[in-house]
């Protein structure tokens, strides 16, 4: 999957929880909840957040777990 | 020979041969063996293969078959803030801390503000003793020596075959029970003040008028991950409630559902274990204990029984495991 396909607004949503999905991949869970409290104490900006999750993905997408989390995104 | 209990002497042998191995033993044992690409922390704790036993007289060894590189390194407490970035490199990296030392609380504290956190898979474990010498001895590891260590992270950083990806994953059978939303103002290693459904008192005093039963962990929901922190002490004179892992400020916690029987549900969750192989795995002392596992059998789920658990960042009372997966 291209991640490119999917917009900016909808990582930022899956970002912030309003786009709610269960994931599978702990590290994408863990990942994901570590972004949202570094953006709650402003550590960081939705874009490094938003690169950050791509990035992540970009590397372990190919994971069956983490392919399935990324089909929930794209949904 | 993967995963399984050796003596000294098979465990150096192994070493001898070039294998890179994860250890898990007494100090003596550990100590005892040749300079080699290893890594080693204490405990005497063990999930082996005819379940759970206290064993000092052999060493839990671990080799993963489909490392094809691994690095041994230590990190000290100042350079555990760059594990993230060193690990980029390897597929996958294994980190064993020892309990109580400063390596421990930094990596506690700090791990999921480190650069490039989660970027690359980090798993392993805290290192224990006997719990009958609780205060008598540290915890100590090994990195590709004899030499035992009390305050460092020993680290070994692998490489896979083109085409295998390492996932880490986790069996926690605590969720959060029906009671009140705890958030803690100032996360740490204790606590004296909690909001209790967004009304602030003492988290000791709380706990105390509730009856909690302290041996449940607080649980937090990680985007559908469960996560434990476990309960250490209550000290109701100091009206402070001490932790075996940080609770994180502003984030919303239970006391867990109690688990009747862990041996069973664990079984049925192994059902749901992914297609790749299980390559290594380590359960918590505090699950070995609560839930009698001494002489009782985890399906095939083996190693070290531990002070603390690694999955990217430190777990209470949660079985963390690895399979190697083929990329799709």
């Amino acid at each position: 999957m291209n991640l490119d396909n999917i917009g900016d607004h909808i990582w930022g949503a899956v970002i912030e929880g309003t786009k709610p999905i269960s994931f599978e991949f702990l590290g994408l869970q863990l990942l994901i909840t570590n972004l949202r409290q570094r953006l709650r104490t402003k550590e960081i900006t939705m874009s490094v957040a938003v690169n950050d999750l791509k990035k992540f993905l970009g590397k372990y997408g190919s994971l069956p777990a983490a392919q399935n989390d990324l089909n929930k995104i794209a949904r | 020979m993967s995963n399984t209990l050796l003596t000294p002497t098979e465990t150096a042998h192994l070493i001898g041969a070039g294998k890179s191995l994860l250890l898990a033993g007494e100090e003596q044992l550990l100590a005892s063996l040749p300079p080699g690409n290893w890594i080693g922390g204490t405990i005497p704790y063990f999930m082996a293969g005819q379940g759970g036993c206290f064993c000092q007289d052999k060493i839990f060894v671990t080799e993963i078959p489909q490392a094809t590189q691994a690095i041994a390194r230590t990190y000290s407490p100042a350079e555990l803030p760059t594990i993230y970035d060193q690990a980029a490199d390897s597929d996958v990296s294994f980190v064993i801390l020892p309990a109580d030392s400063a390596a421990h609380t930094e990596f506690a504290l700090n791990a999921p503000r480190y650069r490039n956190f989660a970027a690359s898979p980090l798993l392993g474990w805290i290192a224990g003793v006997d719990l009958k010498e609780l205060g008598r001895m540290s915890p100590k590891v090994f990195c590709g020596s004899p030499k035992p260590l009390t305050d460092a992270a020993a680290v070994l950083h692998m490489k896979l075959p083109a085409g295998c990806l390492a996932q880490i994953n986790i069996i926690n059978l605590f969720v959060p029970g029906q009671g009140e939303v705890l958030v803690f103002p100032k996360g740490g290693f204790s606590a004296t003040t909690v909001r209790v459904n967004g009304k602030e008192q003492n988290f000791a005093e709380y706990l105390t008028a509730k009856k909690a039963d302290t041996r449940l962990p607080l649980v937090a929901n990680y985007c559908g991950a469960m996560v434990n922190v476990s309960i250490k002490s209550v000290d109701v004179t100091n009206r402070r409630v001490e932790f075996y892992a940080p609770v994180v400020t502003e984030t919303e916690y239970r006391l867990a559902a109690p688990v009747t029987d862990y041996v069973k549900e664990f079984e049925t969750r192994l059902k749901t274990l992914p297609s790749g192989e299980l390559v290594f795995s380590c359960n918590c002392i505090l699950n070995y204990l609560y839930s009698q596992l001494e002489g009782r059998r985890t399906g095939n789920v083996v190693g070290p029984i531990t002070f603390g658990e690694i999955a990217y960042q430190l777990l209470n009372q949660t079985l963390v495991y690895l399979t190697v997966e083929k990329a799709a």
